[in-house]
């Protein structure tokens, strides 16, 4: 009875994961430019691992193996956030402009204008 | 015992510790060798880590104080990824990209790092780029960059690493 309850609890774990970063990939194709990609891509990377390697966590009961999947999720954290902010950091010191709105032209340029102020590019 | 000795020591045990996870073995001579290769390692590397390993003053109050803070992070990170969910979801794509300044008040360079990482796990905004003081976050739509404006993340951050006072 444990048995079959830890295991659908692993199999949750793991289903919910795997939704997130399906959530993730989906932002990836659909948002419009790299700053907005990168919020959906660094987010549901580390909730969609962390949630699957749970549920590993979870299936391989007491051993050895929990410290290395512990490892992994915290290498995880660690890289995915700085990578994020280094793509991001790229994609600032190349002066890409952040997509925006769709609103008055007018208001587009004043935005863009007051960006380039605020950046010097 | 130096301040440097310390830190090499602290780097030895991590890794002495890592070793074990990996080799999964408790006989003698495994953690023997276990021991001087971490010693070795970290003596090694440690001209590479000096600069920026100097900075980190983490004692044990720290540590704690950022445990206690887990359960708000780990909650943070569930609200941010529903909100992206939410977000691309809808076939309307209800987004409205802004880039703000965000004036720190930290003094240190780690205190800084964990603010810039606690922004980018918040719902809606992500570090892009640092200068000094000033913190560039790109905001997915308007509301949380006000909600950033509140500075209760900065506040959190002053509480874990005590410059509150």
């Amino acid at each position: 009875m444990f048995e079959v309850m830890t295991k659908s609890l692993a199999v949750l774990f793991l289903s919910v994961g795997v939704f997130f970063l399906w959530v993730g990939v989906v932002g990836i194709i659909r948002l419009p430019d790299v700053y907005s990609r990168l919020h959906a891509a660094t987010k549901c990377d580390i909730l969609g691992a962390g949630l699957t390697l749970m549920g590993l966590i979870i299936y391989e009961g007491f051993s050895f193996n929990v410290l290395k999947l512990i490892a992994v999720a915290l290498l995880l954290l660690s890289s995915s956030l700085v990578t994020g902010h280094a793509v991001a950091r790229a994609a600032m010191r190349t002066d890409l402009i952040p997509w925006q709105e769709n609103r008055e032209d007018r208001l587009r340029v004043e935005k863009e204008k007051l960006f380039r102020e605020i950046f010097k590019v | 015992m130096s301040k440097v000795d310390k830190k090499i020591r602290i780097l030895a045990l991590l890794l002495f510790v890592f070793w074990v996870a990996l080799s999964e073995s408790f006989n003698f001579l495994n953690l023997f060798l276990g021991f001087f290769a971490a010693l070795f390692v970290s003596y090694c590397s440690w001209f590479l880590l000096k600069e920026h390993f100097l900075d980190i003053n983490i004692n044990f109050r720290i540590f704690w104080r950022f445990c206690i803070c887990t359960g708000q992070i780990i909650k943070d990170i569930f609200r941010a990824n529903t909100d992206v969910g939410e977000r691309v979801m809808d076939p309307r794509l209800p987004i409205s990209p802004a880039v703000v300044k965000f004036k720190s008040s930290l003094s240190g360079v780690f205190p800084k790092v964990i603010l810039a990482a606690f922004i980018t796990l918040k719902p809606g905004t992500l570090a892009v780029d640092f200068e000094d003081d000033v913190i560039y976050v790109h905001c997915i739509a308007d509301e949380f960059a006000k909600e950033l404006m509140e500075r209760k993340l900065e506040n959190l951050v002053k509480w874990i690493f005590e410059e509150d006072k």
